[in-house]
């Protein structure tokens, strides 16, 4: 038998998630457990920052990974297209609600082998975050940008690892969002063997492409409209400013 | 874990405000704080604008955003939409956010459209109604046109579809119904102010903060398309999927309040079912079927479920079809008035809203099938004219109502929901019910059963005392009510008593009869004496098996629920007398042990079985346990183990076999929960979700039967001690006692010929021809005794008398009277017309119910009535020839009917004339019978309808539609208030004669050719594969 090669990496969209499910549910339910993979610490701020301890929500967000991935819930998924963070929000918001699980005692529910989820990783996060005197929604939004933001480092990681430009993402990764800083190129550019105006325009690029990278990694969380995208990521510009 | 008291857990430190002594350094850019960690330093909101450069911006080609319009400035989109994309803005001086809808450039272009634009735009911001998403101001900057509207930031309801509750939930159908409700008044406020909305659809519900819907877009959507010159073709390249038919094919000039109302109830249709009613692969594929189509109830779409729809969830369909019908007529007449039914759904109570009506049936089929047209209309006509309007309209409400329901309760008989049929049956009671009521009632009552006890939650375990004389029964309720632990004599019969409120899952007697266990769901396994009602002793853990003898008895602390955050217990095999823990077994959820102690298994209820030692604890073997499971049971000899629960297949592992993979046994549909082994081990019971017991060879595995009467889910069985009954319990929260073989199925008399058989006059005997060939012999049935049954007399029956004292039979060429009992001489003969010594070919035969007339069909179509006095010929025709399936008289013996192939039905007056002929059918003609009294004729066609034509015009009545392939058989009731009909190889349905609707489907997949109703109305004979079928109605 041939052996299965994991799905791509770029394989992983909502849009195909809300695609496939009239067809292969198999690869449906691969793709939201990747996806839920990515996007499970905002939902642990979330849970978090309702007030309760780091073992129930460890536990909450997991038993929720758990329900989510279960086949019904998926097909019950409205081909609506429609975002990845809003359906997240919305689906927990029901499964935290306290009809939701005493349904659940009485029916003896279902269940799957749970996503493994890191639950001290993930207390250890929380505990970094800075005290904020925001809501849960709130919060679990910024966390949601976060998470785009540090998919799609991972992203550029990888492809700058891939074409041997490790250490140029190294010595540039600092400085992605800063304004171009003179003095900054004059230091690195002698350690990479570069000239500064080469590593300028290098930089430029991987700007160039570290945004093109938060745009498809966005664009794995909402369909296939440019608009969504332009959306998506207006909203989230809001919730970092706000 | 108790998610609600999770609010009340002491706040964590970190989570105060101002505690962070060390405040975070900030982006050199935009001066926000840098958030820690894996951004590497860098500022995530200057991140994120890498992504929205003006490079990103370009791509929008013609849609270049202005950064501000109308005093307003723009922050970011956050929607798009055919009329253009909104944004996020600020009012400039009053600094609040705004939602800003920037219409797409040239979407209004000429000046009477800009004009129609501001007044619907005045007029919606004149309705004032908390739900209705109000316009505070519409302009124009630069040529560009815009809407201001307050910033809903709750999403729409196209977003909070997908996060709903699985569908069918209580949960989701309250959701929907409470929303919708909401927005229905919303809409009708503005209907009474002239506003129509045109375009209801979920992206135009808003919701706020508070999780409230707020209808927006009124009008205007919809304009823009009319007021912009588009076609319609090029209109509906959006999506039809909420348009009201009418309005699709007419254009937005036909929108209407009742066009509203479709809107309305295609929103509520997504909410309940998942996605929109017709949505399909095209714009004009949805159109054509909204139009064409009935919509399949919304409980029936999406996702397989292992529950079959609740009663409020098919009345909440009712009312969302009712919304969807394609003649606005049959909507809701108003908003207001669907949002009242909706309110009365919610509530309980009993809604308006009734399946859809007869024209509404001939409506659609007008369209679909333009060859029918002229009948179809003549039926119209006829039914406008005739039945319909005498009756009023409350009688009619009443009436369609009595054939939903009946209908609903025979696909919950047919789906083995027996308590939900018995309810909706109850309902409609009367003094003298018809056939169809009488048969379902029947059905839903079950098999035959006595009832022990009522528990106040569901009953999840049953145990007989060793002697046979006690019941133990016991219910796990919900958080603080319905857990029980019930006593219950039974021989002699007493009362039951309650030993306490302590719910339990397992139960075993001790030896003694006076003591036994009890596994407690507060983790407590007790020792009980029943006498006294009394706890002896107690250990820890949930779940307890023991051998018979108490010899070996083991404990589980395990949850036995098998899930991953509820982990595996600390297993115990205990010393029998004082019960303290003598050796540890593997962690376990679900534990059995033989009747003898020699075995016992253990099972983390997710992976994997251990059959271990029940002396030492040893293994013997391991297996793997193929799914999860809720319990395990040896089979008397300890040789056989079965495992039950979270599937419909029972596993069987015969354990003197090397095989470690189990039999499995199908036939339930839903979950399986628990097994008991006869005492003589060789028949297996099982208990089930699908609300059934089953009986299984515990040796072959071969199916043996199924009892139906609980009205719910099945979680326990036991046998008694003697094998002579079981006891049952579950979510109906009765206990039942049942005979310990399985129940009979429905009478069925050998039958093999093509002939039909024949019932007695008074419906006592029923004569059937068990041979095959051209003597099939005759077999004589009683039916008020079963097992009585006596050979008959060679030849074909056609008529038998009250308790069988006169037989009519044909003979080749011959009609014979047999008198004087079945066994008598024959009394007289009448010859038939032979030709020379061929005595004559008849297709089809039949005698009239007094028994004055014969008739007669042959191969070249001719058609003979003979006088039975006097044995002349009194009616000599010729039809063209075919082959003719069945032939009938009317009881007033005016007319003969005739099926035929090719040439549709025919009515022949007995008295003389021309046969008339019946054409309207597409195709062959199977069946044709008369009314009781005889003032219509109803033909059965391969076109899969049945007709019902009045005599002798053949004006149309009805058109009963409902069958899939071809209809092969109809019969009326004998008061003529029920019609039968059959499809081979399908089944029978019934349908109520003063409705014309169907009111019941029983499937029969062996159905074939024939069915009749006996004289008193008591049975309906089916004709299948394996014989005559009675089903009985007392």
């Amino acid at each position: 038998m041939p052996t299965h090669r994991k799905p791509e990496f770029s394989a992983t969209r909502w849009s195909l998630i809300l695609d496939a499910r009239g067809g292969d549910e198999a690869v449906a339910l691969q793709a939201l457990e990747e996806l839920c993979r990515r996007y499970w610490y905002p939902l642990y701020a979330y849970v978090r920052r309702q007030g309760r301890d780091p073992e129930e929500s460890a536990d909450l967000t997991q038993s929720f990974f758990e329900k989510l991935i279960e086949k019904e819930w998926l097909r019950s998924v409205s081909p609506e297209k429609g975002r990845f963070r809003t359906f997240l929000l919305t689906a927990l918001g029901h499964f935290l609600s306290n009809d939701w699980n005493r349904s659940r005692r009485i029916k003896r529910g279902g269940g799957r082998t749970p996503l493994a989820l890191d639950a001290l990783e993930a207390e250890e996060r929380y505990r970094l975050e800075r005290a904020e005197t925001v809501t849960p929604e709130t919060l679990y939004e910024r966390r949601w940008a976060m998470t785009v933001l540090e998919g799609a480092f991972l992203a550029l990681e990888s492809e700058c690892g891939a074409s041997g430009k490790r250490a140029l993402f190294e010595a540039l990764r600092p400085h992605l969002s800063g304004d171009p800083d003179a003095a900054m190129f004059a230091d690195l550019a002698p350690p990479l063997g570069m000239t500064e105006g080469s590593l300028k325009v290098a930089a430029h690029r991987m700007r160039r492409r570290y945004g093109e990278l938060v745009r498809a990694e966005i664009g794995r969380t909402v369909d296939d409209r440019a608009e969504a995208i332009d959306a998506e990521l207006g909203h989230l510009q809001e919730v970092l400013r706000g | 874990m108790n998610p609600e008291n999770g609010g009340n857990l002491p706040p964590d430190p970190l989570l105060n405000e101002g505690m962070d002594p060390h405040p975070a350094p900030a982006c050199r850019r935009c001066r926000r704080p840098l958030p820690g960690g894996r951004l590497h330093g860098n500022c995530a909101a200057c991140l994120l604008d890498l992504a929205g450069d003006t490079e990103v911006l370009d791509r929008r080609g013609a849609e270049r955003i202005p950064e501000r319009i109308g005093g307003y400035e723009l922050i970011a989109p956050i929607a798009a939409g055919g009329m253009g994309v909104v944004y996020r803005a600020r009012q400039e001086g009053l600094g609040r956010d705004i939602a800003l809808k920037l219409i797409s450039a040239g979407r209004l272009v000429r000046p009477e459209q800009v004009q129609r634009f501001y007044t619907e735009a005045r007029a919606v911001a004149r309705l004032g109604h908390p739900h209705i998403v109000p316009v505070h101001d519409a302009g124009e900057d630069d040529g560009r046109h815009f809407l201001a509207m307050p910033l809903l930031e709750g999403g729409t309801l196209a977003d909070r579809i997908s996060g709903l509750p699985p569908q069918g939930t209580e949960e989701r159908l309250e959701t929907a119904a409470r929303w919708m409700s909401v927005v229905a008044r919303a809409v009708h406020h503005a209907h009474q102010h002239g506003v129509l909305h045109r375009d209801i659809k979920p992206a135009n519900i808003l919701f706020d903060t508070a999780g409230q819907p707020h209808v927006a877009d009124f009008g205007l959507a919809r304009l823009l398309d009319e007021e912009s010159g588009l076609t319609r073709t090029q209109a509906l390249l959006g999506t039809p999927d909420y348009l009201a038919p009418e309005v699709a094919r007419g254009g937005a000039a036909e929108s209407t309040v009742a066009s509203d109302v479709y809107g309305l109830g295609a929103v509520l249709y997504e909410l309940l079912g998942g996605s929109p009613p017709f949505s399909s692969p095209t714009p004009l594929e949805t159109l054509r079927r909204a139009s064409e189509e009935r919509a399949v109830p919304p409980s029936r779409r999406g996702p397989p479920r292992d529950r079959r729809p609740s009663g409020a969830e098919r009345r909440l369909d009712l009312l969302c079809l009712k919304c969807l019908s394609a003649r606005p007529a049959d909507r809701y007449a108003s908003a207001a008035e669907f949002a009242d039914d909706l309110d009365r759904w919610l509530r309980g109570d009993a809604i308006l809203a009734r399946p859809e009506s007869l024209s509404e049936t001939l409506l659609r089929h007008t369209r679909r099938n333009p060859y029918l047209t002229l009948a179809l209309l003549a039926f119209a006509a006829a039914v406008a004219t005739g039945v319909a309007v005498t009756l009023s309209q409350a009688r009619a409400n009443r009436l369609d109502l009595y054939a939903a329901d009946l209908h609903i309760a025979s696909e919950s008989v047919t789906e083995g929901d027996l308590g939900f049929a018995r309810e909706l049956l109850d309902r409609h009671r009367a003094p003298s019910p018809d056939f169809a009521w009488r048969l379902l009632r029947r059905m839903a009552e079950g098999d035959p059963r006595t009832p022990v006890d009522r528990h106040p939650w569901i009953v999840n375990g049953v145990a007989f005392s060793p002697d046979g004389s006690r019941l133990l029964s016991a219910s796990v309720g919900s958080g603080t009510v319905g857990d029980a632990l019930h006593l219950t004599p039974l021989s002699p019969d007493g009362p039951t008593r309650s030993l306490g409120t302590n719910g339990a899952r397992s139960l075993a007697w001790f030896p003694d009869g006076i003591r036994f266990l009890a596994a407690h769901v507060d983790g407590r396994i007790r020792t009980w004496n029943a006498d006294e009602g009394r706890v002896v002793s107690e250990v820890s853990g949930y779940s307890a098996a023991m051998s018979t003898d108490a010899s070996t008895w083991v404990t589980c602390e395990g949850n036995p629920f098998p899930w991953g955050s509820t982990p595996a217990g600390p297993t115990w095999l205990r010393h029998p007398g004082s019960g303290a823990p003598a050796r540890r077994l593997p962690d376990s959820r679900t534990v059995a042990v033989s009747r003898d102690g020699s075995r016992v298994a253990v099972s983390d209820a997710i992976t994997v079985i251990h059959i271990l030692d029940g002396r030492d604890g040893s293994t013997i073997r391991s297996l793997e346990s193929q799914g999860r499971l809720w319990s395990l049971e040896f089979s008397p000899d300890g040789n056989r183990l079965v495992a039950t629960g979270w599937r419909p297949e029972v596993r069987l592992w015969n354990l003197g076999e090397a095989s470690d993979t189990p039999r499995l046994l199908s036939g339930h549909t839903l979950s399986t929960w628990k097994a008991a082994f006869s005492p003589d081990g060789l028949r297996l019971v099982t208990s089930s979700s699908d609300q059934t017991l089953r009986w299984w060879d515990a040796g072959s595995g071969e199916s043996l039967g199924v009892a139906r009467g609980h009205g719910g889910e099945v979680w326990c069985v036991a046998f008694s001690p003697d094998g002579r009954q079981i006891a049952s319990g579950g979510k109906d929260r009765a206990v039942f006692r049942w005979p310990s073989a399985p129940p009979r199925a429905d009478l069925t008399l050998p039958h093999r010929s093509p002939l039909r058989p024949v019932f007695s006059e008074d419906g006592s005997l029923l004569v059937t021809l068990p041979g095959t060939g051209a003597d099939p012999g005759s077999r004589i049935q009683s039916l008020s005794e079963p097992t009585t049954a006596s050979a008959g007399p060679h030849g074909t029956p056609l008529a038998i008398g009250r308790n069988g004292d006169w037989l009519v039979q044909e003979r080749p060429g011959l009609l014979a009277w047999i008198p004087g009992g079945i066994a008598g001489a024959t009394s007289r003969i009448l010859e038939l017309e032979t030709v020379g010594s061929t005595p004559p070919n008849f297709l089809q035969a039949a005698v009239s119910q007094d028994l004055r007339h014969f008739a007669a069909v042959d191969a070249e179509g001719g058609v003979k009535v003979w006088d039975t006095r006097d044995g002349r010929i009194r009616h000599r025709t010729r039809i063209p020839a075919t082959l003719v399936a069945e032939a009938s008289f009317s009881a007033d013996n005016r007319w003969l009917a005739l099926a035929a192939e090719e040439h549709g039905a025919w009515l022949v007056p007995i008295g003389g004339g021309e046969p008339r002929q019946l054409d309207r059918h597409l195709d062959q003609v199977r069946s044709a019978v008369f009314s009781p009294d005889s003032r219509i004729l109803a033909t059965a066609s391969v076109d899969a309808t049945i007709g019902l034509w009045r005599v002798p015009g053949l004006e149309p009545v009805a058109l009963l539609k409902g069958h899939r392939t071809s209809v092969d058989a109809v019969a009326y009731s004998p008061d003529g208030r029920i019609l039968a009909s059959l499809e081979t190889g399908t089944g029978v349905r019934l349908w109520d004669m003063s409705t014309f609707r169907e009111v019941a489907t029983l499937p029969m997949p062996d159905a074939e050719h024939w069915l009749r109703f006996s004289p008193d109305g008591r049975h309906l004979a089916v004709q299948t594969a394996s014989g005559v079928r009675l089903l009985s109605a007392p």
